[in-house]
């Protein structure tokens, strides 16, 4: 420690306060616009409204059909991610402990060539084949986000598994645990930091997807919350100020989300941090 | 393990609830529609179960309306009726032979044939795989109060539209917005002076190889170098929703849109007067573009066609077609009628004289984007890149599809 530490450093405070500004900027006219008026958003695009238009938000509702959405939303993102985590990691595990198998071996990387084709590329035929299964809905949708999410889900899974020492298994094998309980009771406690990243980058891929929910679901009734937001943009123009209200409340679960999730992501760090 | 198994009880029957859709004896009808006048359609498809209690409307609104169509076509569950633009995208479906042929349906008797004949030259065909449902109109959109107050009246020929925009310059004034950073908006301005400049056959002349940009659409290009030449300082750096909003609060004399930006102006400012003329384009008699706005095609291959059927007559009776047209402002298609929008007053003419045509935009081919070109060129200002590139990339397009 000496005392030049504690003389603030300008030019990063300065870098910061710019960086902060780029995001809170954007946030500010997000939430200003959402309680404007159409007339006090073409008068200015920046000032602060004259009374806050609450109605904004009840004709937002209204018009997206927030709920149903909300819930179709909700279901689809807690269901793929509570998946994601039990399948995902159990396969990683097989993989992470067989590699000296040739089948496992090569199962490992036919999962990572996945990560290596665009979305569009597949579109046609994965359209074609839920439609004729019948699963053009959100079951179909969570399905395909629980297979989708294997490529990137076991790359990081099994780098991460491999660090784990073999050791740990043996002792709870001489302990007369079997696989099975060797897994849900020894490693996937373990994998705590990872199942955070998983759950964190599946929860916001699953809730904020437009393009796999848009030609998978057929039903409207199913439509997720990414969908219906669609509403408010004319041929030519946008509803700005119902659109922002709008896009307040769908975004506001994630931030909710990650409120929650980043005192988990934190202590899984310093976890791996401290060698204990 | 027990809250485990609760749990799980509580997941499925979640997924139990969304499964639970109501199964109702009445047959069902398909209707897609895009982001438009859509409480208008919910009161009339309501009025319509009303009278028809065996038949159900389902209203969709789909997000991307192309591609959840196209998807809807791959999974066999197209809509039963679509109602859309005559433009591009509705060639594609028509050639897809997704649509009914209505070219010997008495269903069309009420649509004034100028329409019926957009439709057929866009597919390109005897067919009529739509009914015309309303229109749009281009023109010449003003301030009223400002050009009275450089003491100008609406300018009828290109000659005067040049003076008033110099007029307007000298006085200080912003004499026209144009809001190219949307390259769409360099469409209803090209097609506002082709219509009067480029022969109405050029589609199919530049199809057999026997027309060019470069020598038909030189004029037009030249004329809107010119008029963009008074425009606001940053046009490519306006968009359409800035414009129209600069334009609603006084900011310039003048505005090239369709009849749809009215809406908006007013919404961004609804004490502003304004009006629209024929495009002045050029300094004899000025045809005034007006396209199918919307049309309804139905599913060739609906499992109701009675219903259908029912639905689209209820659909273009006078009173229905009239009460969506006013909820949504558009010019009518149907034989007899002019614009009743006042600040349309001064287009009244030349839809009772007959003197409308179609976009001559709609009749490319689809994947052209000459909408990029012309924004490019408004940019640059080299008019030759642009129009040999729009020659070039036509022949290119037209390679791709065949």
């Amino acid at each position: 420690m000496n005392t030049d530490t504690k003389r603030p450093n300008w030019p990063v405070t300065l870098l910061l306060i710019l960086g902060a500004l780029t995001i809170l900027f954007p946030l500010y006219l997000a939430v200003v616009t959402a309680l404007k008026t159409p007339q006090e958003l073409a008068a200015s695009l920046f000032a602060l409204p004259t009374s806050f238009r609450w109605e904004n938000f009840t004709e937002a509702i209204r018009l997206t059909n927030f709920f149903t959405a909300f819930r179709t939303s909700a279901l689809v993102t807690v269901t793929t991610v509570v998946l994601t985590l039990i399948t995902n990691s159990l396969v990683a595990y097989a993989i992470a402990r067989n590699q000296h198998k040739r089948f496992f071996r090569y199962l490992y990387y036919y999962f990572i060539s996945a990560l290596f084709i665009p979305f569009p590329i597949i579109m046609l035929p994965v359209v074609k084949q839920t439609s004729a299964w019948g699963m053009d809905n959100p079951y179909g949708l969570i399905f395909l986000y629980v297979v989708y999410g294997l490529a990137f889900n076991i790359f990081v899974y099994v780098g991460y598994i491999k660090s784990i020492p073999r050791e740990v298994e043996e002792a709870a094998l001489i302990d007369g645990a079997t696989t099975w309980q060797t897994f849900w009771k020894i490693i996937f406690p373990l994998l705590a930091p990872m199942n955070a990243t998983v759950g964190i980058l599946t929860c916001l891929w699953a809730w904020n997807d437009f393009l796999l929910p848009l030609v998978i679901i057929s039903d409207p009734e199913f439509a997720t919350l990414p969908l219906v937001q669609y509403i408010f943009q004319g041929q030519f123009s946008t509803n700005y100020n119902l659109a922002f209200a709008s896009y307040l409340m769908t975004l506001a679960p994630m931030v909710v989300v990650y409120l929650l999730a980043q005192r988990w992501i934190i202590s899984g760090v310093t976890q791996g941090a401290v060698k204990g | 393990m027990k809250h485990q198994t609760r749990a799980r009880v509580t997941l499925l029957s979640l997924a139990l609830s969304l499964l639970a859709s109501s199964a109702s004896a009445a047959t069902e009808i398909e209707v897609f529609v895009g982001n438009k006048g859509v409480e208008t359609w919910k009161r009339l498809f309501a009025d319509f179960e009303k009278q028809n209690p065996d038949i159900k409307v389902t209203l969709t609104v789909p997000p991307d309306f192309v591609a959840v169509l196209k998807t809807r076509i791959v999974k066999n569950k197209a809509p039963d009726i679509v109602a859309m633009g005559g433009d591009t995208n509705f060639k594609g479906f028509a050639d897809g032979g997704v649509f009914r042929d209505y070219a010997s349906d008495p269903i069309l008797g009420s649509v004034k044939p100028i329409y019926i004949r957009q439709l057929q030259a866009i597919v390109g065909g005897k067919e009529v795989y739509g009914i015309p449902f309303t229109a749009n109109t281009i023109g010449l959109i003003y301030n009223v109060d400002k050009l009275r107050a450089l003491g100008l009246q609406p300018p009828k020929t290109y000659a005067q539209f040049i003076a008033a925009l110099k007029k307007a310059k000298a006085a200080g004034q912003t004499p026209v917005t144009l809001t190219l950073k949307d390259a769409w908006v360099t469409l209803p301005f090209m097609n506002a002076i082709a219509v009067n400049t480029v022969p109405a056959n050029f589609a199919a002349q530049k199809n057999a190889g026997k027309a060019t940009f470069q020598q038909a659409y030189s004029g037009v290009a030249d004329k809107m170098l010119e008029i963009s030449s008074y425009s606001q300082k940053d046009p490519l750096g306006t968009s359409y929703a800035d414009g129209t909003a600069a334009f609603a609060r006084g900011g310039s004399v003048f505005y090239i849109q369709g009849d749809w930006a009215l809406p908006d102006v007013l919404a961004a400012n609804p004490k502003v007067r304004v009006a629209m003329v024929p495009f002045p384009a050029t300094n004899g008699k000025n045809t005034v573009v007006s396209s199918v706005d919307l049309l309804l095609a139905t599913s060739r291959n609906t499992r109701h066609p009675a219903e259908v059927q029912k639905l689209l007559q209820f659909l273009l009776s006078k009173q229905n077609a009239n009460t969506y047209l006013r909820a949504v402002n558009a010019p009518s298609v149907q034989v007899g009628t002019v614009p009743t929008d006042p600040r349309l007053a001064a287009m009244k003419a030349s839809y009772a004289g007959g003197s409308i045509a179609g976009a001559p935009f709609n009749l490319f081919p689809p994947g052209l984007s000459a909408e990029t070109f012309w924004q490019a060129m408004l940019q640059d200002r080299n008019k030759n890149k642009a129009l040999s590139g729009l020659d070039k990339t036509w022949v290119d397009v037209l390679k791709r599809s065949y």
